[in-house]
């Protein structure tokens, strides 16, 4: 029977994983989704509008050239994929001059590398006694050719005179010794040039440690052959301080309309196409063509201007991705309302029953769903996490510092620090609240991501709006608040988000309409009424009697939403067909 | 039951529409003096892509949907000017999530949704490299997240480890630019321009505020605190305090530990980021008739203050300290990253206080309720403080925050 049971385990969890993930579900929730995301992102890029140049245009903050530059070739490294560690990178200057005048040297390194090495031969004999001798070759390089000639002939004639002093290690080699490591030293004289670029080479020499010597020596000699190749090289291991032979690629994998367009004219012209798809987007309409758009338009933007991206624009690019996956379109959208029209139009058809009675359960909606359901859970748990590793969340401190940052916190509004002043003269009250705070959002990020998926779901709704609007409050992080709280509602049941409108018939009432099936007129009118109708409230009776003209549009629950819209009041007409 | 879809015969036209944009974009980028070509070219193939997609949204449950779209991206790929080439990237990965979208739709029901939960795996897989991406990140994860997830994850911008706040809240930093114009006019030789400044926010939410706050951060993201070799550090040394020192001498900060006060930044600040923000603030704050001079950069890091701080607690013999505010200037750190002109270029050679801290102290003397110090009048600013910055730089008034 062990078999048997093993099998039935097997099933229970394979059913378990298609209950979770392929169990057809309301997409109305990621509706709402839609309209509260789309209108975070529409609010973000009207922000935007003002500032386009100065993020995105080609003399952003981070220019064109710039941004172009940092997608194309900034190195990306992969570590090894055995034991064996690739060579460790030779460190090279920090500061500008002499990092400038080493690449200097390595740029007039011969092509091929034996001549490389024999140019810097000398070095071996300069660091056998880099104290005397240093001063000797300094001196030395600071000769005429003439002179140098005249040194390596009093060396060769043992002179007692010579126009420098020798070090006594050098003047016990034998004359022919002597000068054929002058002979080295010209040749690395001649490879390193002047003062200061020969000091400063041989500093960068002397203070590496051996085996980075080793390195350095191995570096100039794998230094390719082909000179264009070593000079593209060189520059850029200078410009990023990487070797691109050590780099398991270059650049980012980005894209966007503000790496190509420098224009004004066109510049405004593409942003105001990316309002006008956002708008729609939120609206819903052709919502599968537009959220697939609203998500290339995020990303148009976040691509371009890193260094003005933070937390919500990321939140952001996961939720709009989320939603172009899903059938977002499919509720709580003007592509809805179309449908419903269409059905209306096609009553009595079968399909159009099914149409009007509500959105098609779907499994695409609740593998969109549960993306960010487990989405949400993972960020609130990375966060909580490395929170827990901080030691200004285990002393409390870090309450205090989210309290008062000075950048972030309310604290430039003088009553805001007023406040935290008088907070602050009772050490207990200062630690009861900086404990609270730290206490709430630690068991808030660490204990959502599993007690959600418990009966303790609620609770953790709950606490979680409380977290993110007391950041929105306090840390003025609002659309960050509101772009977290859009993922959140992945977590309420379709039934709750369905049922919304229920509210709104209480404020109305029911609304009985009599019409004649005979008059195609009325008919068309009813059909219509239907489709408007969606909390259920029209009961259509058809009579000889026509009640159609006294339905106040106001009392549907769908137009009581336009009421207060500019120009709602034309459109609430329009639909209602007068 | 649903409503009756679209035939696919009369999505044809559709279709064909749409590649027909595109295939025109492909004839003009074959002409020969196609110059100048390349918006509109770029335009036609989003047309016709948008089509594409359009009859794809029509009828998603068709091979033959897919395949057009397969058709149109490559067709869009080959179509699209070469200076698009990010654009190219995109028309490139369209294609293979439509080829992606082809095979799915080509298979039964069951081994759909097996094709689905491979896809969520992957997808999630990806999610959970990138959270582990910051820090110690194990191996495995390191290697999924450079040779397998990395194109993914930057092309979705998931690439992030959502460290909100965490491990502990980072000390804001700014920007401080000093212009100095080339005019005889002496109001108006120097001028302070500071980022982030919560009046540069122009939406009732303060989202550009918030995005100007990262500016100085991508300056100091990129920056490390290197080890610098044995005659650098000398160098440094000698620089920044010369055996012979004038009144022109910026001590060392009294309160930061020595380790703290030189930080170096990477490369590719040097040489990418901070030319970049500095040809941008020139070309911001031009003045008609006075050309900019030198622009000197800080990046300031703005320290938190201690609750003991904030109210002035005495000290263990009862004295009262100076309160310290949040805006308190002492709570600037400021760090010297060099003399830029207006191009951007660094000022050639040795320069002795580049990337050291420069302080801002209190005087002995200064006012013990600082909180108030917002509505300080210059003269009680120079009677209370002593800004190195202000003086290092060449200016006549002080950075009036926040």
């Amino acid at each position: 029977m062990p078999v048997a049971t093993a099998t039935g385990k097997d099933r229970e969890l394979k059913n378990a994983w298609s209950r979770f993930w392929f169990l057809p579900a309301d997409p109305t929730t990621l509706g709402l989704m839609r309209i509260a995301a789309g209108c975070v992102a529409l609010y973000i890029h009207l922000a935007y509008s003002l500032e386009l140049n100065e993020f995105f245009g080609p003399d952003a903050w981070l220019s064109q050239e710039a941004a172009n530059r940092e997608r194309l070739e900034q190195p990306i490294f992969a570590p090894a994929l055995g034991w064996q560690q690739p060579p460790e990178p030779i460190r090279f200057p920090q500061l500008p001059h002499r990092r400038a005048a080493i690449f200097e040297v390595l740029r007039r390194l011969p092509d091929d590398p034996d001549a490389r090495i024999t140019r810097l031969l000398f070095l071996s004999t300069l660091f056998q006694n880099i104290g005397e001798r240093r001063q000797f070759f300094t001196d030395y390089a600071a000769l005429s050719p003439e002179q140098r000639q005249t040194v390596k002939r009093q060396l060769a004639d043992k002179a007692p005179e010579t126009l420098i002093a020798f070090p006594d290690s050098f003047r016990q080699l034998p004359p022919a010794d002597a000068v054929r490591n002058l002979a080295e030293a010209d040749a690395l004289i001649a490879l390193l040039g002047p003062q200061p670029g020969l000091g400063y080479f041989l500093d960068w020499f002397r203070d590496l440690d051996t085996t980075q010597r080793f390195g350095a020596l191995d570096f100039i000699r794998d230094l390719p052959r082909a000179g264009t190749e070593r000079a593209d090289l060189l520059n850029y291991f200078e410009f990023w301080n990487a070797d691109s032979r050590q780099t398991y690629t270059r650049g980012r994998v980005v894209f966007s309309p503000w790496f190509h367009v420098k224009e004004p004219a066109t510049m405004r012209g593409i942003h105001a196409a990316v309002l006008i798809v956002l708008f729609l987007f939120t609206i819903g309409l052709w919502t599968r063509v537009t959220s697939v758009l609203a998500w290339l338009a995020v990303m148009f933007y976040a691509h371009r201007a890193a260094p003005v991206m933070f937390g919500l624009d990321s939140v952001v690019s996961v939720v709009m991705l989320y939603l172009m996956v899903g059938p977002s379109g499919s509720a709580l959208s003007v592509d809805r309302l179309l449908a419903r029209f269409r059905a209306a139009r096609a009553l009595p058809a079968p399909w159009a029953e099914q149409v009007l009675a509500g959105p098609t359960p779907s499994i695409l909606a609740n593998i969109t769903l549960r993306l960010v359901q487990i989405h949400f859970c993972l960020i609130y748990a990375s966060t909580g996490l490395t929170k827990v590793k901080g030691a200004t969340w285990w002393n409390h401190s870090a309450g205090w510092m989210s309290l008062m940052n000075p950048d972030f916190s309310l604290v430039h509004h003088r009553w805001y620090e007023l406040l935290l002043h008088t907070l602050a003269e009772s050490r207990l009250l200062l630690a009861l609240l900086c404990g609270s705070v730290v206490v709430f959002t630690i068991v808030m990020e660490v204990g959502l991501p599993i007690l959600i998926w418990t009966s303790l779901r609620p609770i953790f709704i709950v606490g979680s709006i409380l977290l993110h609007s007391g950041i929105a409050f306090v840390m003025g992080l609002t659309p960050f608040g509101l772009i977290m709280m859009t993922m959140l509602l992945a977590f309420f049941p379709a039934s709750v988000v369905r049922n919304a409108p229920d509210w709104m018939i209480r404020r109305g009432k029911p609304i009985a309409v009599r019409f004649n099936p005979a008059d195609d007129a009325q008919r068309r009118r009813a059909n219509r009424l239907r489709a408007l109708d969606i909390a259920g409230q029209v009961t259509l009776q058809p009579t000889a009697v026509n009640s159609m003209d006294k339905v106040d549009p106001w009392s549907l629950a769908l137009l009581r939403m336009l009421r207060w819209c500019p120009g709602g009041r034309w459109l609430a007409g329009k639909l209602m067909g007068g | 039951m649903t409503e009756p879809l679209i035939e696919l015969r009369r999505l044809y036209p559709r279709a064909g529409i749409a590649l027909g944009f595109i295939v025109v974009a492909l004839v003009l980028g074959s002409m020969r003096t196609s110059d100048g070509l390349d918006g509109p070219r770029v335009v036609l193939v989003a047309l016709g892509t948008i089509g594409v997609g359009s009859v794809l949204a029509r009828r998603p449950d068709l091979p033959a949907a897919w395949a057009i779209a397969v058709a149109g991206g490559l067709l869009g790929y080959v179509a699209l000017p070469a200076s698009w080439d990010s654009f190219r990237l995109l028309a490139g990965v369209l294609t293979a999530v439509a080829l992606v979208g082809l095979m799915v739709v080509l298979l039964p029901l069951r081994w759909r949704l097996r094709a689905a939960t491979l896809l969520v795996v992957l997808h999630l897989g990806g999610i959970v490299t990138a959270i582990t991406g910051e820090g110690d990140q194990p191996w495995l994860f390191a290697q999924m997240w450079a040779r397998v997830y990395r194109p993914y994850l930057q092309f979705t911008n998931q690439n992030t480890a959502y460290h909100f706040f965490a491990p502990n809240p980072g000390a804001p930093s700014e920007l401080w630019f000093g212009i100095e114009y080339d005019t005889p006019d002496a109001a108006r030789r120097f001028a302070w321009v500071v980022v982030p400044k919560r009046s540069d926010s122009h939406d009732p939410l303060w989202n550009s505020y918030y995005r100007r706050l990262k500016i100085p951060e991508y300056a100091s993201n990129a920056s490390e605190l290197s080890n610098p070799l044995a005659a650098e550090l000398e160098e440094f040394a000698s620089l920044r305090d010369p055996p012979e020192r004038d009144a022109n001498y910026i001590p060392h900060h009294p309160l930061q530990p020595a380790a703290r006060q030189l930080l170096i930044p990477s490369p590719a600040t040097q040489h990418l980021v901070l030319p970049s923000f500095v040809r941008h603030v020139a070309l911001e704050n031009q003045r008609p008739g006075s050309p900019i001079k030198s622009i000197r950069v800080y990046r300031v890091v703005h320290d938190y203050i201690f609750p003991e701080h904030f109210v002035g607690a005495p000290d263990d013999k009862g004295k009262p300290n100076r309160q310290v505010g949040p805006f308190d200037p002492t709570t600037y750190l400021p760090y010297y990253l060099g003399t830029f002109d207006a191009q951007g270029v660094p000022r050639p050679g040795p320069d002795a206080l580049r990337w050291w801290m420069i302080p801002i102290l209190a005087r002995p003397d200064a006012p013990l309720d600082a909180v108030r110090f917002r509505s300080l009048a210059d003269s009680d600013y120079e009677r209370s403080f002593v800004d190195h910055v202000k003086r290092h730089a060449g200016s006549d008034g002080y950075r009036k925050g926040p």
